[in-house]
């Protein structure tokens, strides 16, 4: 009876509850939300326009913008379009290469007239990253503890050019998953359980028995994962130079590691704008786990409404150099064996957010 | 005897006929007798006679010379003031009479104390041969009989005359009263009643030793009209009964001042975890909280879970929240003024208490008997090391630590009875540890050392000299990241008090200066591998000076008027570096045109501020009457917060080159009636309250270590008013309080851009904006040593900003949010319960123990402390509403007296 006061009295100082709710908004859906911009590499470059969906909805499911005009204008005045083959996603010309030293802005022509623009900007080089690295660590043997805490901390080295004020660094991971569609079972009309094998796992019931026909199409996947929370510096606090700055951390898990995991990291250029909307998605991120969150606010991106201005458009046009760099992280780094994956009687595609069947080209 | 009495009844029922006796005139011998011998004399020398009770007149002596003067105006003047009259018979008889009503009510008075086992106390003060006629004056001090310590308000009535005074701020009191036989009676809340069965017939004084009350059943029986909501001088104010505290739920068995006053009408606090109280649509910074008259910046342990003051280390508490005294001043919403209990100067004693996260023991005695006295209070917790014992599932839980402790030491000399001088130190530490390896560090600290001294019985005085000091650290022990962060301001104060008391006039007047040295941030890596690169903000010296003059006197009788004014004077001093930004352009580090460098010592800004108070009381009759009052306050020190709650790492900033002292105007008025002789009080009260010159901060504004603040900080202006409505039934075994209040607070951040202002520089609700707040706390005495009581509180949800909308941006899920605080969370509303048992009431015994078991959030409401926007993990965004105590939280406490 103690400990359970006590227990309790530490879980409501510390654990609190969390609970869904239901809060009543006066929904703001279906602006235009920009998502893309131009950098120092080849083209084409991608600009994305979908609307913004309410609170409640999915943002896989997110209605794409149609009917725009979307244009790319430099210094001088000279317009590069962007074309929309795939609904959403607007593309440039594989011929435009944007320059550096040069301001770039984006106008967007909006089916019913409104006209949309960011603020010029200039790309600037960025630097390199000199060095991504990684180290194991374990938390598995700190006393009382009773959650396997095991993972990679993966550093950066970096240099970053003398005209840049603001970076961001980025990261997204890729790892291979394995799933058994040909387990798949179903009840039968009549009560038990059969096997019911997915067609892409190559397998069919021929006489009862579950035979193999063809190769699964279905039973690997690769998986992406992406940095949910923004990392931006501005340059006077780190210096041209910085080292050993801890950027992601992988849970040394079985899901992640059945072969290896790749990690790419990204450094960019932005804007103080750019800058701003990112350190303020990485207050509205690290607020949700705060007790003491700071107050979340409006973000505004970088583009508005020059006709209209209680017209909303959320989102960025970043002008940005950015250089990337990648490593594998292998199983074998963990210096333990893991347990064996579980069997997921499923298609892999599904069996994760971002999975697809295509391997990636540096696998 | 029995024959006089008789002739006295018979005499009543004649007519007088005749007055030329009267009409004698005296020739100046008299002068120097006694009355008695006079009239013996006058008795052989003309036709007439006295008929009266020796006993009446035995004391009478003759002062003035009257020669010259009649008979008539002779009897006139020297039964002036008494209750005894004469009447002439027949021409020749002169009987004096003397108003037995009096005698009647004495003797009635005198049987029901008796019957209430009140102890009565008989005083002679001269004799009645020797004394004088007329009116006599009796003068005295009324103090706790064991700290010796003056009851300031405690009032003095003569039961028979129906007349009383209160005493003043030194315990002292001046009564008149004819001479003769009176029953005086003096009580004050938590004491004992003393009664006198006094014989004065001389001009005389007593002093009045008070006993607290064994058994608290009584105090909350406070029929008393000093300390009626009807007849106090101003709206707006509370005198906390701290014993009546101790009756009410509390929270993890740790009773609780802050909890106490988020009760009172006007009160609001944003949640649990929430640092200090709002008043009034004002901010936890604006609050003015004294110890023993230093400031105490940080008033809670553990995030505001309770409060930092061990109750049982106070001696009286006392909350402004309008009408607030010019002897008051720097903060802009209400004073809460802590007075610290003084040690027994005759014997030593204890009390403490036992709950589950803390415990906590007082011990006080003489040091010298009646000379000096000293008092130690300490309050610890122990669940860190229980923390360590818990198996849990939760990790979290095992890898965090929380801790805190209290001391407070108080020390008084007696040099006489005018003369006190009294030592007060007190501090407060905490600790709480994060299973990220962050530890959070804050303290007060804090000594002061008070001379109070009477000249006369008009003039008394005090003067105070004391340093505080509020700081915290952050430590995170990540070896890359690893860094200490510190933020802190010591204050040296001096002040000096004086009251003046002629007539119906009291004055009061004096001054304070107060240095602040803030550090304002320092960061240092506290690894050989870590990244964080040091840093250390400009130190800001500030000094702040007041002086201040106030008078309270009765005018016309129905009025009672009290009127103020401070002056305060505050500057800040180099070293620093002020930055100066293109006017022209919002402030940005990139609108730096100018550095300007001041030496120590250069003045780099003077800020002054000319505040009015004015509180007035107009008394329909003794039990209603309205009150209305104004004050203007200046506050040159600013919580800056970008959070709902106050964080531990919030920082004060002083005002500077950029930053304006702010500044409140407040009206308030309010009707007060009792009913049923004082066993309900209620009031209804308006206020309106302008704010001006409040700092805000920009969206995502960087407050930590940041040394160029006025980028992220913005200029606004507060509006608040409300109307507050209060029933309190006192006394019976079920009493209680209800307060009601509905009130509005908004803020207006305008700048010259939509970049310097907030919500398009549109009125927007203020955090802490709950337009319907509830409280009723109630008591039922089962039976003299068991009682109930419950606390049950409903207020709005405070304002939040909420998401609307959602998108991804390069896969990252950004949440749209509304403008600055547009929705609510959900309403909040809790009941608690407890039971308590205490010992027996015998006055004198060795042990007094009460049990008391409450149960906090009875019906385990999960009220919403705050809403975070969550992914699931799925791109799907949703809002989460997170419960600090999402279930009943039982306790039980052991406290007790020795």
């Amino acid at each position: 009876m103690k400990n359970l006061i006590l227990g309790f009295v530490v879980f409501l100082l510390i654990g609190s509850c969390i609970d869904p709710i239901t809060l009543k908004v006066d929904s703001e859906e279906g602006a235009i939300v920009v998502d893309g911009g131009i950098t120092g590499t080849d083209g084409p470059y991608v600009v994305n326009l979908f609307r913004s969906v309410g609170v409640y909805s999915d943002l896989e499911k997110r209605p794409a913008v149609t009917g725009a005009f979307v244009y790319i204008i430099d210094e001088e005045g000279v317009k590069h379009r962007l074309k929309d083959d795939v609904p959403g996603i607007f593309v440039s010309d594989p011929s435009f290469k944007a320059e550096y030293g040069k301001s770039y802005y984006l106008r967007i022509e909006a089916f019913g007239g409104n006209v949309y623009e960011s603020e010029p900007d200039i790309l600037r080089s960025i630097g390199d990253i000199d060095n991504v690295y990684f180290e194991f660590e374990d938390k598995i043997d700190e006393p009382n503890s009773v959650v396997n805490d095991a993972g990679f901390n993966v550093y950066i080295d970096v240099t970053i050019d003398s005209d840049v004020d603001y970076v961001r660094w980025n990261w997204g991971g890729v790892y291979e998953i394995q799933t058994f569609p040909e387990k798949k079972m179903s009840r039968s009309p009549d009560g038990p359980l059969v096997p019911d094998p997915l067609p892409c796992s190559g397998y069919q019931i021929i006489n009862g028995v579950l035979t193999q026909t063809s190769t699964c199409t279905c039973c690997s996947c690769w998986v992406s994962e992406y940095s949910r929370s923004p990392e931006v510096g501005d340059v006077g606090f780190y210096g041209g130079k910085v080292s050993r700055y801890k950027i992601a951390y992988i849970p040394a898990t079985k899901d992640l590691f059945l072969n290896k995991y790749h990690v790419q990291v990204q450094q960019a250029s932005i804007s103080k704008q750019v800058y701003d909307y990112w350190r303020l998605v990485k207050v509205q991120k690290e607020g949700g786990s705060s007790l003491f969150q700071p107050t979340s606010a409006k973000i505004k991106g970088n583009l508005k409404c020059i006709n209209d201005p209680t017209a909303e458009i959320f989102g960025l046009f970043s002008v940005s150099d950015v250089k990337t760099k990648s490593i594998f992280i292998q199983r074998s780094d963990i210096p333990y064996d893991l347990l064996p994956i579980d069997e997921v009687p499923n298609d892999c595609r599904f069996a994760a957010d971002n999975s697809s069947t295509v391997e990636p080209d540096f696998w | 005897m029995k024959g006089a009495l008789f002739l006295l009844l018979i005499c009543c029922g004649l007519t007088v006929s005749g007055q030329n006796i009267l009409g004698k005139k005296l020739d100046g011998s008299e002068q120097g007798e006694l009355l008695s011998v006079y009239f013996e004399e006058l008795e052989k020398s003309d036709p007439l006679r006295f008929f009266y009770l020796p006993d009446w007149i035995a004391n009478t002596k003759i002062e003035l010379d009257y020669s010259g003067k009649t008979l008539e105006y002779f009897l006139e003047d020297v039964f002036r003031g008494t209750n005894i009259e004469f009447q002439v018979v027949s021409n020749y008889a002169i009987i004096l009479i003397k108003d037995p009503s009096q005698s009647i009510l004495r003797d009635r008075l005198l049987n029901t104390a008796s019957l209430e086992r009140k102890k009565i106390a008989t005083i002679v003060i001269g004799a009645p041969t020797s004394g004088q006629v007329g009116e006599v004056t009796l003068t005295g001090k009324v103090t706790d009989e064991k700290s010796k310590d003056p009851l300031v308000g405690a009032s003095v009535v003569v039961q028979d005359m129906d007349a009383g005074v209160t005493t003043g701020v030194d315990g002292n009191f001046v009564i008149t009263m004819p001479s003769g036989q009176h029953i005086l009676n003096v009580r004050y809340f938590n004491y004992e009643d003393k009664i006198y069965d006094i014989q004065i017939y001389e001009n005389g004084s007593l002093d009045v030793p008070l006993g607290e009350t064994p058994t608290l059943l009584e105090e909350l029986v406070v029929t008393d009209k000093a300390f009626s909501n009807v007849m106090g001088n101003r709206g707006g104010q509370t005198t906390i009964k701290l014993a009546e505290i101790k009756r009410m739920p509390s929270f993890m068995g740790q009773v609780d001042l802050i909890r106490q006053v988020q009760t009172l009408p006007g009160v609001t606090s944003v949640g649990e975890v929430a640092t200090g109280f709002n008043v009034r649509g004002g901010g936890v910074d604006q609050n003015l909280v004294l110890y023993d008259g230093i400031n105490v910046f940080n008033i809670s342990h553990v995030f505001g879970f309770f409060s930092a003051f061990n109750s049982d280390a106070l001696k009286e508490v006392s909350f402004y929240r309008g009408g607030i005294p010019a002897e008051f001043g720097g903060r802009v919403s209400s004073v809460l003024n802590i007075n610290v209990k003084e040690g027994n100067f005759e014997k030593w004693e204890g009390n403490g208490g036992i709950g589950i996260v803390a415990s906590n023991l007082t011990v006080g005695g003489p040091i010298v008997k009646d000379k000096t006295s000293a008092v130690v209070s300490l309050r610890s917790s122990y669940s860190d090391w229980l923390l360590k014992k818990v198996k849990t599932n939760y990790q979290d839980i095992q890898n965090s630590s929380v801790a805190f402790y209290d001391a407070s030491l108080k020390l008084s000399h007696l040099f006489s009875s005018d003369t006190k001088l009294q030592f007060t130190s007190y501090v407060s530490q905490d600790k709480f540890g994060l299973p990220t390896d962050t530890v959070y560090r804050w303290h007060n600290r804090m000594g002061v050392l008070r001379l109070d001294h009477n000249f006369n019985d008009k003039l008394g005085g005090s003067l105070t000299a004391g340093i505080g000091n509020y700081a915290y650290t952050v430590e995170d022990e990540e070896p890359g990241n690893a860094y200490e962060l510190g933020f802190g301001v010591t204050y040296p104060t001096l002040k000096a008090d004086f009251n003046y008391n002629f007539g119906n006039h009291k004055i009061n007047f004096g001054g304070s200066a107060v240095y602040y040295k803030y550090n304002p941030g320092s960061i240092k890596p506290s690894s050989s591998e870590s990244l964080v690169v040091p840093q250390q903000l400009d130190k800001q010296n500030t000094l702040e000076n007041a002086i201040y003059f106030s008078e309270n006197f009765q005018w016309q009788e129905r009025f009672n008027i009290d009127l103020g004014v401070r002056y305060s004077m505050y500057s800040t001093y180099g070293p620093a570096n002020v930055y100066v930004y293109d006017p022209g352009v919002p402030k940005e580090v990139t609108s730096i045109v100018d550095t300007l460098s001041f030496a120590k010592g250069d003045k780099i800004k003077s800020y002054t501020g000319l505040e009015p108070r004015f509180s007035v009381r107009y008394s329909f009759t003794p039990n209603a009457s309205v009150k209305a009052g104004f004050n203007r306050i200046y506050q040159y020190t600013h919580l800056i917060s970008n959070s709902a709650a106050v964080a531990p790492i919030d920082i004060w900033q002083p005002s500077n080159y950029h930053f304006q002292p702010q500044y409140a105007d407040q009206i308030s008025i309010g009707f007060f009636k009792d009913f049923k002789e004082k066993t309900y009080e209620t009031f209804v009260e308006f206020y309106y309250k302008n704010i001006y010159d409040l700092l805000d901060f920009k969206d995502g504004a960087q407050l930590i270590l940041n040394d160029h603040l006025e980028t992220d900080l913005l200029r606004g202006n507060g509006l608040a008013y409300g109307l507050e409505v209060s029933i309190v039934k006192n006394k019976g075994r079920l009493n209680g309080t209800l307060n009601y209040t509905y009130s509005r607070s908004f803020r207006e951040t305008k700048g010259s851009s939509t970049a310097e202002s907030i919500n398009e520089g549109e009125q927007y609700p203020s955090n802490f904006d709950q337009p319907h707040v509830f409280n009723f706390n109630w008591k039922y005495n089962i039976s003299k040593r068991y009682f109930i009581s419950s606390n049950f509180t409903y207020h709005t949800g405070r304002p939040i900003s909420a998401p609307t909308t959602a998108y991804l941006i390069d896969n990252v899920p950004v949440a749209n949010f509304s403008l600055r605080n547009q929705y609510r969370i959900p309403d909040y509303h809790r009941l608690d319960l407890a039971f308590i048992i205490e010992g027996n009431h015998k006055r004198k015994k060795f042990w007094d123990g009460t049990w008391t078991i409450s149960v906090y959030n009875v019906y385990g409401r999960k009220n919403a402390y705050t809403i975070f926007f969550g992914d699931n993990g799925k791109g799907v965004l949703r809002p989460y509403q997170m419960a600090i105590i999402g279930a009943a939280v039982p306790s039980v406490s052991y406290t007790f007296k020795f």
